[in-house]
């Protein structure tokens, strides 16, 4: 199994806290090359993080509260 | 956003005050890139050819008077003695700087020089200036690759804290880490100057810490719900 970054996971998770996106705009968003952003993509939709649908990226409810929880983690920590 | 304040205001006060350090360092360096180029040996052994009047105290504590001379371009690489009111002093001016030195021996009184053997005592003096100087020289070298390091780091954490939206929380959290190195680079750059500006060092290391054991805690965090 490949190695994954929790700074892609957190990026790509608070990305998505924004709203759906394409999966284009994601990957952009992402700086991966496109095989390795695909793998973060279903290593994500494996664990019921984010669904995509109507060509859009989006969280589920537990991406949600995770993504939230990351948010809030993340500003008591700076 | 207080802990990145904080590490953003130690970084950006470090750098400042490395710039500000190196900043006449520089300037020597630059008016004395001819001098270095063809190193001509001055003598001035004329009083009358200098361009400001050595004042020399005859008592031994303020024997050493150092006078700056600002619109001089003569960086002279040797020692040479002067006499003014009966006192026989050396005056040189180390290489590289523009900065003259009067001095007489400080340990006592008797040890003034004497017209007798002021030449050797010149050249003796002359060649410690020069070692001085070659030491004052080396050091910033080692530092400068440290501080040009610092504001690498220093350039690359203002790149990720530059931004917006929800990712940017993320990137400020990582801005951290270049932020915090570089203060404490350029406080290791900035030790050559004088060892209490270590002391900045400490916003830095405290950032560094800080952002590592942070990390760790999310990665655990977040390990533990996709797993």
């Amino acid at each position: 199994m490949a190695k994954f970054d929790i700074d892609v996971m957190a990026r790509i998770l608070l990305a998505l806290l924004q709203g759906p996106m394409g999966r284009t705009a994601l990957f952009m968003r992402t700086k991966l090359n496109y095989p390795r952003f695909m793998q973060y993509l279903e290593y994500l939709k494996e664990r019921g993080l984010v669904v995509e649908r109507d060509g859009a990226v989006r969280l589920t409810e537990r991406g949600l509260e995770v993504a939230k929880a990351l948010d809030k983690a993340l500003s008591e920590l700076l | 956003m207080r802990r990145f304040a904080l590490v953003l205001a130690a970084a950006t006060a470090a750098l400042a005050l490395y710039l500000l350090n190196i900043a006449p360092h520089a300037t020597a360096q630059l008016f004395s890139a001819p001098a270095t180029a063809a190193p001509p040996l001055r003598h001035y052994n004329d009083t009358a050819e200098r361009r400001r009047e050595a004042q020399i105290a005859a008592t031994p504590a303020a024997a050493t008077n150092v006078t700056e001379m600002p619109n001089s371009t003569d960086i002279l690489r040797k020692a040479w003695p002067m006499s003014i009111s009966n006192v026989t002093a050396v005056e040189y001016c180390p290489v590289q700087t523009t900065t003259c030195a009067t001095s007489t021996p400080a340990s006592n009184a008797s040890a003034v020089l004497t017209k007798s053997a002021p030449l050797a005592q010149a050249e003796k003096l002359g060649e410690g200036v020069q070692t001085a100087a070659a030491v004052e020289t080396a050091l910033p070298a080692i530092h400068l690759a440290f501080g040009a390091a610092g504001v690498a780091l220093y350039g690359y954490g203002l790149y990720l804290s530059a931004c917006g939206g929800p990712v940017c929380r993320w990137r400020r959290f990582r801005a951290i880490a270049p932020l915090s190195a570089a203060t404490v680079l350029t406080s290791i750059a900035l030790s050559a100057a004088s060892p209490l500006f270590l002391a900045l060092s400490a916003p830095g290391v405290w950032g560094l810490i800080h952002y590592y054991r942070a990390k760790r805690r999310l990665a655990l965090w977040l390990s533990s719900i996709l797993t």
